[in-house]
């Protein structure tokens, strides 16, 4: 952790308000961005997202971090939010009929229930899975970025994006 | 081929299909692998898709989150419970309160505000005190604030009433001066004797209030013939006191009712002065120079011409200040 993080963790422990509001400011675009990634609602995600912080600061304040980077700390509970409204409002899982849109209207229905079916397989990869996926796919990161994140080694997550693709797969083809 | 061989590979042909380059151009980068590739690289494509990874993010609403978040920061922070380090330095501040209210009233003069707290930490000295020598140093201690109070009340002209003790130095019939002090007033003490005086300290002067003996000079060397009566001394009433306080100024006698801790070390043989015949008959000696008198005579002062009526024998309504030096 850089000596500015370790710097803002202390002063969020110690409750001070700019530290949070420093927090959110920081970390708040790249958190909706990767939780807009997962469920496709701005609205939704904006809230997720505002879910998200307010846990953070819960758990600060019951001194529960422990991690290497606040950020990756954050897209940890950002993926354990949106695996939390998934397991609430579950997705269908099946890719849509590949008939050629109609017209726009068709297309945009075609559109968004691709994006239901993969969000739906993506709800069924574990935890680290999902996380490589939305990261790698979602957000395009880097292996090493990915890495870095998760507080993994680049052969991990060649690993994980390996098992996980296989297994979107056969999601999708409803197998 | 090893799985970790394929993983690597995939990332190899991911980072090609990331720079734009075609799925069946890639595949051809990698005709071993071509089967094992493609679905993996096609489910990679559709998982982009459904994440809408191309399409660029809406402008995120963020300031209600934050407000929110802010709000819970600032009611968390009201309801987080005091740190253990911050009930020390509460207690640091209580102490130092404690000790700067100490400090402050060790300068209090009669009437003010923390002239209490001041008798009260001499009272809390006094009951600490076990030695008999610590308690008489204390006595001593507390008997030069008293004096050192009514220099200071002559000299900023305030009056009030208090009680202290020391030696006579100088005495007529109508004044005596005790440790350095004046003071105005009938009594029958003598030079050298310790007693204690209640005064009143008014812009006339320090005016006698009440006046016991608690020890005689020592006695000298040559041996008295006969036993003697030491003839209690009677407390003289003051005039002044008197007319302006006639229910206070009243018999030496009367004990002072909540005796202070001087009191209560008082030596057995010191002698309250009282205004009623008190024979001492087991008393040893006199000194030479206080004048006897026979067993049976008045133990009221002989040179007063008309003695005053039996007083009652406990003082009604002392005042703070003359309760105990």
């Amino acid at each position: 952790m850089s000596t500015d993080e370790t710097n803002l963790l202390r002063r969020l422990r110690a409750n001070d308000l700019n530290a949070v509001a420093e927090l959110h400011d920081r970390f708040a675009p790249a958190v909706f961005a990767y939780v807009y990634r997962r469920v496709g609602e701005q609205r939704l995600a904006e809230d997720l997202t505002a879910d998200v912080f307010l846990k953070a600061l819960e758990a600060l304040r019951r001194d529960q971090f422990a991690h290497t980077a606040l950020v990756a700390w954050l897209y940890r509970l950002a993926h354990n939010r949106v695996v939390d409204h998934f397991r609430r409002h579950r997705p269908q899982m099946t890719l849509p009929d590949d008939h050629p849109a109609a017209d726009d209207v068709a297309a945009e229905s075609q559109k968004r229930a691709l994006h239901q079916a993969v969000r739906g397989a993506l709800s069924r990869l574990t935890d680290d899975q999902q996380q490589v996926i939305a990261l790698r796919f979602g957000e395009g990161k880097t292996a090493s970025e990915t890495a870095r994140l998760l507080s993994k080694t680049e052969e991990a997550v060649w690993a994980l994006q390996h098992r996980s693709l296989a297994a979107l797969r056969r999601f999708l083809e409803g197998r | 081929m090893s799985s970790a061989e394929l993983d690597l590979i995939l990332e190899q042909a991911l980072q090609l299909r990331a720079t734009g380059v075609a799925l069946e151009a890639c595949l051809e980068r990698f005709p071993d692998h071509a089967e094992a590739l493609r679905p993996l690289l096609e489910a990679a494509d559709l998982t982009a898709a459904g994440l809408d990874a191309a399409t660029p993010l809406p402008t995120p609403d963020l300031a209600r989150g934050r407000a929110r978040l802010i709000a819970a920061a600032r009611s968390s922070r009201s309801r987080a419970p005091a740190a253990p380090w911050r009930w020390a330095v509460a207690a640091l501040i209580a102490i130092g309160l404690v000790l700067t209210m100490g400090v402050a009233s060790s300068r209090a003069l009669p009437g003010d505000l923390l002239y209490p707290v001041k008798r009260a930490i001499e009272d809390a000295r006094f009951a600490l005190a076990g030695e008999p020598e610590a308690r008489e140093a204390l006595r001593t201690e507390v008997s030069g604030r008293r004096q050192a109070e009514v220099e200071a009340l002559i000299g900023l002209g305030r009056e009030a009433s208090l009680v202290f003790e020391g030696v006579v130095e100088d005495a007529t019939p109508s004044t005596l001066t005790v440790s350095g002090i004046r003071i105005d007033g009938d009594h029958q003490a003598e030079v050298g004797d310790t007693v204690r005086v209640g005064v009143r300290v008014t812009n006339e002067g320090v005016l006698l209030e009440d006046l016991t003996r608690i020890a005689a000079p020592p006695a000298r060397p040559e041996p008295t013939v006969a036993p003697e009566t030491r003839a209690p001394i009677a407390t003289s009433t003051l005039k002044a006191i008197a007319t302006e306080r006639s229910t206070t100024a009243t018999a030496a006698n009367t004990r002072v009712p909540d005796a202070s801790p001087i009191e209560a070390t008082r030596h057995p043989a010191q002698t309250p002065l009282t205004a009623e015949p008190t024979a001492l008959p087991d008393q040893p000696t006199t000194p030479p120079e206080r004048p006897t008198r026979a067993p049976d005579q008045p133990t009221t002062v002989p040179d007063r011409p008309t003695p005053e009526p039996p007083r009652p024998t406990e003082r009604p309504s002392p005042t703070p200040e003359r309760r105990r030096p």
